[in-house]
């Protein structure tokens, strides 16, 4: 019984897409009636990561030449994309697509389990609808790392909900090989366990198991991507280098400086304000406000220590222009979504989403910079 | 404003951290934390938030037009700006300076170079374990109505709004309630039982917001001598 409802979430999931899918590129047409849906592919096979992580399935990493700063992509995404693009024949386009949008309905299939673990099967539902609603869900369509990272994410949280560490840390190494954020998961993983162990009433001694230390894998996955540099490169830390770099300028900066910037420029370029900057001033407050409301509420306090990390993480970088597309990554905010306990400001909530989600997708078919 | 924004979000940020440290000590049993922690840490970040607001509005009305939080130019003057010269250089005189500067550029540091925020920072750690202390001091002295309301009058005494400012009063005032602490944790004394009544109540309002006042016309006389 409980397959099938995974089965249904599985198959929500990719029926919204079509369907949000279908209706943004309805709005385009009414704009560019001429436009095919050859559109549709270019948009989330050509547009902005996307072709780096197709040149990576195809040719690999480059130890020279332009195309070695592309070391600055993670790993796993690209290699799962080689493995089903060479089963595909050749069709690596596919398999990115392919990738991403299984990789979307199981994690969406995860939130559901995670939720329910807590707030029943009505309020996962509701969660699950958040997630496929946030406004800037369209990169878990396309050739993006989004969809493998949220799946690998959801599936350790939950499997460090349930006690499960082994699988916990394996996921977890998966997650920190797919993205960097995906270390962040050891603290999440390490309340836990500290917690459970206090909830237990054991000491340390009675309740540590070798196998517990599974969970010390997942900073491994961040240092194989090191290793990667260093085999590619010569240097375990180039990818800094070339982040530091055109066309990326990255830098860490605390979050003081990071906003105060963001402010600035919301103000210098009005036209991708409401795009990049101002969005993105909004979501950090937004993100703290939920995960305080969500201590308040009495969420699992593992899954706040992951958000509260995962956001701070995400803001310390000094030229965020993705940190709208970032904090879809932000999981325990669709947790904390769920501890809302009128059920018409949850309605509200998903409401607002919907609508969100149509207008920031609308403006992604349009080829406008969101990032 | 876009100062005070960022400020405010990386306040935001501290807010949660320290919120989650506290849950983490209560759930993982390492601190029984209670609920007087939480109310009374969110409580001194209120109060200190209201001092920096406090002195950005009166810069402006006397000094200029600067974001309220932009402390070169809000708290740039006398001892807070010779405090905030020295912050990135790392030198300064008297020994509660110097261990207060060396706490800040720690702060700083971990803060990706942020030395002057450091400074803030800092004095807000500082008054958050000092009024965490206080707590516990008031708690073996006296009765719980008179626990809040003394703990609330040692956040309006004169010169209060220093200790959320680029100085070493925070650090003073912590090992001065540090000491208090520890000696009473190792001292039996016995819980005064106040009275309570309508004269009371009243005298009490009254200490309070006279000593509010009083601290407010200190924070507007040092704004006032600045130049």
């Amino acid at each position: 019984m409980e397959r099938k409802k995974e089965l249904v979430i599985f198959l929500v999931t990719l029926g919204i897409h079509i369907l949000i899918l279908l209706l943004a590129f309805g709005a385009y047409r009414v704009q560019n009636s001429g436009a095919g849906l050859q559109y549709l592919r270019e948009r989330f096979t050509t547009a902005g990561d996307s072709p780096h992580y197709l040149f990576l399935a195809r040719e690999g990493y480059q130890s020279e030449g332009d195309q070695a700063k592309l070391i600055v992509f993670y790993p796993l995404y690209p290699l799962l994309m080689k493995v089903l693009g060479i089963l595909l024949l050749g069709n690596y386009e596919l398999a990115g697509l392919l990738i991403s949008n299984v990789c979307a309905g199981l994690a969406s299939v995860y939130l559901y389990k995670l939720v329910k673990l807590d707030y029943g099967e009505q309020r996962a539902v509701e969660s699950v609808l958040l997630f496929l609603f946030y406004p800037f869900m369209m990169f878990t369509m396309g050739v993006y790392t989004e969809s493998l990272f949220l799946l690998l994410t959801l599936a350790a949280l939950y499997e460090m909900r349930r006690g499960r560490w082994v699988q916990a840390g394996v996921l977890g190494f998966a997650a920190a090989f797919c993205r960097t954020q995906g270390m962040l998961l050891l603290a999440p993983a390490v309340y836990e366990w500290l917690h459970v162990r206090a909830e237990s009433g054991k000491s340390f001694q009675e309740y540590a198991s070798p196998k517990h230390l599974v969970i010390l894998l997942m900073p491994a996955g961040f240092l194989c991507y090191l290793l990667l540099n260093y085999v590619m490169l010569g240097d375990f830390t180039a990818f800094w280098g070339y982040q530091q770099a055109a066309p990326w300028y990255q830098s860490t900066q605390w979050i003081n400086a990071n906003i105060t910037k963001d402010y600035g420029m919301a103000l210098d370029y009005r036209g991708l304000s409401f795009i990049i900057y101002w969005v993105q001033i909004v979501l950090i407050f937004l993100a703290l406000a939920v995960l305080l409301y969500g201590i308040r509420k009495g969420v699992r306090t593992s899954m706040i220590v992951y958000g509260g990390i995962y956001t701070c993480f995400c803001y310390l970088a000094g030229w965020l222009i993705s940190g709208p597309r970032y904090m879809m990554g932000c999981v325990p905010l669709f947790i904390v979504y769920a501890a809302v306990e009128k059920e018409c400001v949850r309605y509200v909530i998903l409401g607002i989403s919907a609508v969100l989600c149509m207008v920031y997708t609308i403006l992604y078919m349009q080829g406008q910079a969101i990032m | 404003m876009n100062v005070f924004v960022g400020e405010v979000a990386a306040f935001c940020m501290l807010l949660l951290i320290w919120t989650l440290l506290l849950v983490f000590f209560r759930e993982c049993k390492i601190l029984p934390v209670r609920r007087e922690a939480f109310t009374g840490s969110y409580l001194v970040m209120g109060i200190g938030f209201g001092y920096l607001l406090l002195g950005g509005f009166l810069y402006n009305l006397l000094g200029g037009q600067a974001s309220v939080l932009q402390y070169d130019t809000v708290w740039g003057f006398g001892s807070y700006g010779e405090m905030l010269q020295n912050v990135e250089s790392g030198s300064v005189k008297g020994l509660f300076a110097g261990m207060y500067l060396l706490l800040a550029r720690g702060l700083g540091k971990l803060f990706f170079g942020q030395y002057k925020a450091g400074l803030i920072y800092a004095g807000f750690l500082l008054t958050l374990l000092t009024g965490l202390m206080l707590q516990g001091i008031l708690e073996k002295l006296l009765d719980e109505a008179w626990q809040k309301r003394v703990w609330v009058l040692f956040f309006v005494l004169p010169y209060a709004h220093r200790m959320f400012l680029p100085s070493a009063h925070a650090l003073v005032m912590f090992l001065t309630i540090g000491v208090v602490w520890l000696v009473l944790r190792l001292v039996k004394v016995p819980k005064l039982q106040k009275e309570d009544g309508f004269y009371i109540r009243l005298g009490y309002g009254l200490v309070l917001t006279i000593l509010a006042s009083l601290n407010t016309v200190i924070y507007f006389a040092e704004m006032v001598k600045r130049g």
